[in-house]
């Protein structure tokens, strides 16, 4: 039952981050077939989290300006949501009111994950790795110009490893975002989903 | 002749691969690549990655691949099978001369003492 559970979630993933799109069945068929002759769990999460990475940055190279409009376009939604979180809640990230920031936040990243999903059909693992890619840089260059910030703050020593923690979730909600949109063929009807041809060939 | 060589050099997961398919012979596919990787070379490679590499390796010409049968195992998915190339025997042989003629003289590696 649980590792009927583990391989429809792998599926799933998989169907939704397009990697099959990219000549992949094959190797998919592998991990379907040493995952029926008895390897663990764990092995199936890591091949695919493998394969993923693998796909996502192969589809990346060979696709280098896509990427770059994808992370353009989800600019365009980070710009947004930080002038109506600047408009929400002024100054609350110094202020001792956090909650509404993270939750701008995490919203924000989340339709820019999604925007780029639905705008990037055919390439959305790169372009969701090339969008985690520029995050985790600005990110990351935020920290260290606001660095000394943290040490001002009386009482609030555990501050910025928190924030880093929240900051973290707000990055993975890209991908939260990104696989919500249903996956549509070309004539605009339903996909078959790998999971739904299991279903139908009675696997 | 040498530049002309170092150009083509394969790298050792290439080399790996390329013996795995030699040795997996009619039935070389991701599962039975990746099998032999392990059991004959005693190192374990994930199957997207081992694809990477013979993708990699077929846009060179140094294998080639065709598409077999699927079974329900596979989620009706088919098997895609490998075979090495004239140019990649060549190559396998070329980078096996190369480690040999590397390995050969050196008294630190005769015999079994560390």
């Amino acid at each position: 039952m649980r590792r009927e559970w583990h391989l429809n979630a792998v599926l799933w993933l998989l169907d939704r981050a397009g990697v099959e799109d990219h000549d992949c069945g094959p190797v998919v068929g592998d991990l379907l077939e040493e995952y029926d002759s008895g390897k663990s769990s764990g092995w199936l999460w890591q091949q695919t989290l493998a394969l993923s990475a693998s796909v996502a940055f192969k589809d990346l190279r060979a696709n280098r300006l896509l990427a770059a409009r994808a992370v353009l376009t989800a600019l365009v939604v980070i710009v947004s949501g930080m002038y109506v979180r600047a408009l929400v809640t002024p100054h609350l990230l110094w202020a001792g009111e956090r909650t509404g920031f993270w939750f701008i936040s995490g919203c924000t990243l989340m339709l820019a994950g999604w925007l780029v999903g639905v705008t990037h059909r055919h390439h959305r693992l790169a372009t969701l790795t090339a969008l985690v890619c520029y995050a985790i840089l600005a990110k990351t260059w935020v920290y260290a110009s606001h660095f000394r910030h943290y040490w001002t703050l009386p009482g609030n020593e555990m501050l910025l490893l928190r924030d880093i923690v929240l900051t973290a979730i707000c990055i993975c909600s890209i991908f939260v975002g990104a696989l919500l949109p249903p996956r549509r063929s070309g004539d605009g009807s339903s996909a078959e989903t790998p999971r739904r041809q299991r279903v139908r060939e009675g696997v | 002749m040498i530049e002309e060589m170092s150009a083509h050099d394969l790298s050792d997961l290439e080399l790996f691969v390329l013996l795995a398919v030699l040795r997996a012979g009619e039935n070389a596919y991701g599962v039975s690549i990746a099998r032999e990787i392990a059991r004959a070379g005693k190192r374990s490679v994930a199957l997207g990655t081992v694809y990477a590499v013979l993708d990699r390796m077929e846009a060179r010409g140094l294998v080639i691949s065709t598409l077999g049968e699927a079974t329900p195992a596979r989620g009706g998915r088919s098997k895609r099978y490998f075979k090495v190339t004239r140019q990649g025997l060549l190559q396998v042989r070329a980078t096996r001369d190369a480690l040999s003629s590397m390995w050969r003289g050196i008294a630190q590696l005769q015999g079994g003492a560390a």
